[in-house]
């Protein structure tokens, strides 16, 4: 049917991670060869090149990666967990209980004192979201208790965000909550990779090891269980998989849209739409995605520093729409 | 391939949906589960391969249910709902192969046996021409036909299919009791809940009715199919043909005001409805 072959495909994919991660070592205001930075033990690079290369660019393009991999491939899990083609990471809440967090952090003045209050704010946002969530939906079984949960929670972390913004003094800490909310990867440090990717990458694992489970999910919640799969099981590690990878992610880099909900979309039809095909190259493609979309910034404005979560959405909902219509064309 | 049913009762919220049902079969047939909406029908499958919980004891093979894993519950018995869905567009083979999931560890990867399985499954059900096509691509018959193919690769020796023939045309009705007959002669229980009674009647050597959570009649479709029987329970005349040698119940008319007429008498279009 043309479709290329899963191993090829994931080859593919991550060969053209690799190729964006070292273009976006490379490409900024100054262009630097990676390869004699990281590699060649820098000798032939200049001393502020290295820096850039160490202390800039590389946080930034690692943060894309992961953050990018969580997006996708949470994305790919909840669609599968809540049979739901428009669920997406931030549908448990998580992600507005995070900015929630990080917002109290700018609001209270904490950031201006301790550099890394706002991640460490935001995580622990994200982890009273989601036990907020587990206490509401927790035992319920059935999917539409977990999804207006959901809703409820990122309505009243909405609410108390926009109440913080309301309620502050100072102009420029209102700028600084609205510019963090937009999403970003720019001036992230090493600091910031450390506490993010190991939650991510411990989340991560937790979603893939559902991806059996969500197989069987395609035919629904009875026949998944008749046929041996644990409902409980699976959903706790989908909602704690994504509270600590999504989590971990919105601390580091803001509300990053559309990429847990394009992107798996994107990949459905290369899978032949199986599940627990679709994880691993969600993952892949939400990384490519966000790679790229760092880079347009860099290299379409360079001076205006564009927010990542604004190209995401200017890319992301034009291109949804588009597949949307595709789709019906193909039904129709 | 023994099912034991020993009192067993399910309880939804406060209400008793199933009673003290006792019923049990130690050899290959085609049991017909009937009984009108809400009797409990769908309850008491659900019980059977433990998806609600039951009071009482049930067992497969002389094992209790609950001293198996899920896992080892699954190879003993194989599920199909009354809710035919797939939420993605699966390729058929796919979907078959989900049958084998008990049989499968880890990241499961399919096996020699389990590619064995799902292609005697597709051989069986005539799907080798559509085993890689995506499910949203056929029709309501074939579509049936591939979900209980997922019930044959499975090679649980008891299979329990709620309502299986429901949307499905005479032609697709009749095929799909063949199939299940055919399995009944590879050596499978087949429990089968069906609202059709001349389906029922023909097809099923064993009619079990199920009336308000209650099994009324275990017997044979001429034993337990009595006029008066039918009446009580559907509140519907029968007439029972004899066509091919063969005996048929057919509902002909109502017979009591209990059921609310489908065509308004007043000329209130929604009164009644």
């Amino acid at each position: 049917m043309g479709r290329p072959s899963y191993p090829v495909l994931l080859l593919a994919l991550i060969g053209l991670v690799v190729v964006l991660f070292f273009l976006s070592l490379a490409v900024g205001q100054v262009w630097i060869n990676p390869w004699n930075g990281l590699v060649a033990n820098g000798d032939q690079l200049a001393k502020a090149d290295k820096v850039i290369l160490w202390e800039i660019r590389l946080p930034r393009a690692l943060l894309a990666v992961f953050v990018g991999c969580i997006l996708g491939l949470s994305g790919a899990v909840l669609q599968g967990l809540l049979r739901n083609p428009l669920a997406e990471p931030g549908v448990l809440g998580v992600s507005a209980s995070a900015s929630l967090g990080a917002v109290l952090a700018i609001y209270s003045g904490l950031t201006t004192s301790f550099a890394y209050a706002l991640p460490i704010a935001a995580l622990i946002g994200a982890l009273l979201g989601v036990l907020l969530l587990l206490s509401l939906a927790g035992r319920g079984s059935d999917v539409l208790t977990m999804i207006l949960s959901g809703v409820a929670i990122t309505s009243l972390a909405s609410a108390l965000t926009s109440l913080a913004l309301n309620m502050t003094s100072n102009p420029f800490a209102s700028l600084e909550i609205v510019f963090w909310m937009l999403g970003s990867l720019t001036d992230r440090s090493m600091v910031h990779v450390q506490l993010a990717v190991p939650l991510i990458a411990v989340g991560g694992v937790m979603l893939l090891s559902t991806a059996r489970a969500l197989d069987a999910l395609s035919l629904g919640t009875d026949v998944a269980r008749s046929i041996g799969v644990d409902m409980k099981r699976t959903r706790f590690l989908a909602i704690m998989g994504t509270a600590m990878g999504v989590g971990a992610a919105t601390a580091v880099a803001g509300a990053i849209g559309f990429v847990g909900l394009i992107v798996p979309h994107l990949m459905r039809p290369l899978v032949g739409s199986r599940p627990s095909k679709l994880l691993p190259v969600s993952a892949l493609g939400g990384a490519a995605f966000l790679i790229t979309a760092d880079l347009a910034i860099r290299l379409m404005l360079p001076d205006r520093d564009l927010k990542l979560g604004v190209v995401t959405a200017i890319i992301g909902a034009p291109f949804f729409l588009w597949l949307l219509i595709k789709i019906r064309k193909r039904i129709v | 391939m023994s099912i034991q049913c020993m009192g067993v009762g399910v309880k939804l919220g406060k209400r008793q949906v199933v009673r003290h049902v006792t019923f049990s079969s130690n050899q290959p047939e085609l049991i017909g589960l009937i009984g009108p909406n809400g009797a409990g029908k769908s309850s008491l499958m659900r019980a059977l391969v433990g998806l609600v919980e039951s009071s009482g004891q049930i067992m497969f093979d002389d094992l209790p249910s609950y001293e198996m894993s899920a896992l080892e519950l699954a190879r003993k018995v194989a599920y199909l709902p009354q809710e035919r869905v797939v939420h993605w567009p699966l390729a058929v083979r796919d979907i078959i192969m989900l049958g084998r999931m008990p049989y499968q560890s880890g990241f499961g990867r399919a096996s020699q046996q389990d590619n064995e399985a799902v292609d005697r499954a597709i051989s069986v059900m005539g799907l080798e021409a559509l085993a890689s096509r995506p499910f949203d691509a056929l029709s309501g018959g074939e579509q049936a036909r591939v979900l209980i193919a997922r019930l044959v690769a499975q090679e649980a020796s008891v299979i329990i299919a709620d309502e299986p023939i429901n949307g499905l045309d005479p032609a697709h009705q009749i095929a799909l009791m063949q199939i299940l007959k055919n399995l009944v002669a590879n050596g499978k229980t087949v429990l089968v809940s069906l609202h059709d009674l001349s389906l029922a009647s023909r097809w099923c050597e064993r009619i079990l009715i199920l009336n308000d959570g209650v099994l009324l009649d275990d017997g044979s479709a001429r034993e337990v199919m009595t006029p008066g029987r039918m009446e009580e329970v559907y509140g519907v005349q029968i007439r029972k043909v004899e066509a091919g040698g063969q005996s048929f119940v057919v509902p002909t008319g109502l017979i009591d005001t209990r059921t609310p007429p489908l065509v308004p008498l007043d000329g209130d279009e929604t009164h009644g409805l």
